[in-house]
């Protein structure tokens, strides 16, 4: 198969697919297969620089996709930042603060190989919405319930426990229940973010003031970043506190202490 | 309604929902080559999110979105309404609306993956009266249908 391959046709095949626009207002676009993920074309616009080589941009597309379900100013902030900068960096493209634009200067020779580095960039840049915290809250679970059930058996680890017997139970879940010693059951919260902090108040609270015997175990994300007010309202009514996945030795001891 | 698991039925009945916007007057911002402005919206049970994007470079990358927002705090477009700017699959620099279908959740695309050309506006204004038309949403003023365009 491989050895039916030449250069020539691979070269057709590209070309196929990447194409020249020429509007009516004399803007020029690039169309390639490149594409976000609710499957529009990256709209790249070519132009002539004054020193006559060429412009190759997103017109500022790729924030505008971006703002329509995130807020892109955190783009622009803390690690997404960093890691923004570093895809600038490594893609060998330039991005213009004012216009919101991502762009590559080059010649025509070199066009292809631009199209190629922004076009990356771009998805690089979208794909930074990995990081939206409900996201990672999500992603936060997987990995909880994974550490949980190496070290309890999976058929004794329940999520998403409604407390039977309980006046609106499902408005009130508690993320994991395992059996603890002595038959009482062990609540385990996850706490990705303030404001599940302040939901797990609300679901220990309601079980104590309808006598619901329990333990609890409450592990956090990040505990550091959980402002103090919520975390001592938490703390009041919570158990046993773990800092976060990373305190692996801690959850160990912590969740085999308390397990039947 | 089980947002994990949308049908057609579920999100026709989203977008036919009778809808206000509860802050009308919400202005518009400009930041890097972006004019946006975002209006809540309400409707039985559920909140959403009306919004509409105008590039500065380009008259013809425009967006008109509506989001609702699930239960879980995330987002899920269930129309957008864009401008000619770009293509998408074998819509070739047209305008076209973006609809949340079963089709594309259950291939485990975003749900707004499919659009269809249309050429029913062709401003941000007309995308607007469009989609308030469309979507049952009211509590907007002024709202201008644009005339047919005769160049294209």
């Amino acid at each position: 198969m491989l050895e039916r391959l030449n250069q020539e046709d691979l070269c057709k095949q590209f070309c196929a697919d990447v194409k020249l626009h020429r509007r009516t207002d004399d803007k020029v676009m690039l169309e390639t297969p490149f594409t976000f993920p609710d499957g529009d074309q990256y709209a790249l616009y070519l132009e002539e620089t004054r020193t006559g080589g060429i412009r190759l941009s997103d017109g500022g597309t790729t924030l505008i996709q971006l703002s329509y379900e995130n807020d892109t100013d955190k783009l622009f902030e803390g690690a997404r930042s960093t890691l923004f900068e570093q895809i600038i960096g490594e893609q060998g493209i330039q991005f213009d603060d004012n216009s919101g634009q991502f762009f590559v200067e080059t010649n025509v020779q070199d066009l292809s190989k631009a199209a190629f580095q922004l076009g990356q960039a771009m998805t690089r840049v979208h794909d930074l919405t990995f990081l939206n915290r409900s996201r990672v809250a999500s992603t936060f679970y997987d990995d909880l319930k994974e550490h949980l059930c190496d070290l309890l058996p999976r058929e004794n680890v329940k999520q998403n426990f409604l407390v039977p017997g309980l006046p609106n139970a499902d408005h009130y879940p508690v993320d994991f229940c395992f059996e603890g010693k002595a038959g009482v059951p062990v609540f385990l919260f996850g706490i990705p973010n303030r404001d599940k902090a302040r939901l797990a108040t609300i679901c220990l609270q309601y079980f104590l003031q309808n006598q619901v015997d329990f333990d609890s175990v409450l592990v956090f994300q990040n505990q550091e970043e959980i402002p103090r007010g919520d975390l001592s309202r938490l703390s009041n009514v919570g158990g046993e506190q773990i800092s976060s996945l990373n305190a692996e030795d801690d959850f160990r001891r912590k969740i085999l202490k308390k397990a039947a | 309604m089980n947002f994990d698991a949308l049908t057609d039925k579920d999100i026709a009945e989203l977008i036919n929902l009778e809808k206000k916007v509860k802050n009308p007057g919400s202005r518009w911002s400009e930041n890097r080559g972006n004019r946006q402005r975002n209006y809540n919206v309400s409707g039985g049970d559920f909140l959403f999110s009306l919004y509409l994007r105008q590039n500065t470079y380009d008259e013809q990358h425009f967006s008109c979105g509506l989001i609702v927002i699930k239960p879980d705090g995330q987002k899920l477009t269930l129309l957008r309404y864009n401008g000619a700017n770009h293509p998408h699959g074998e819509i070739k620099y047209a305008c076209h609306i973006h609809k949340a279908s079963e089709r594309a959740i259950r291939e485990r695309k975003k749900p707004e993956w499919y659009a269809e050309e249309t050429d029913l506006y062709h401003t941000l204004e007309g995308a607007l009266f469009q989609m308030c038309k469309d979507a049952n949403i009211s509590g907007l003023a002024n709202l201008k249908a644009d005339e047919p365009d005769l160049f294209s």
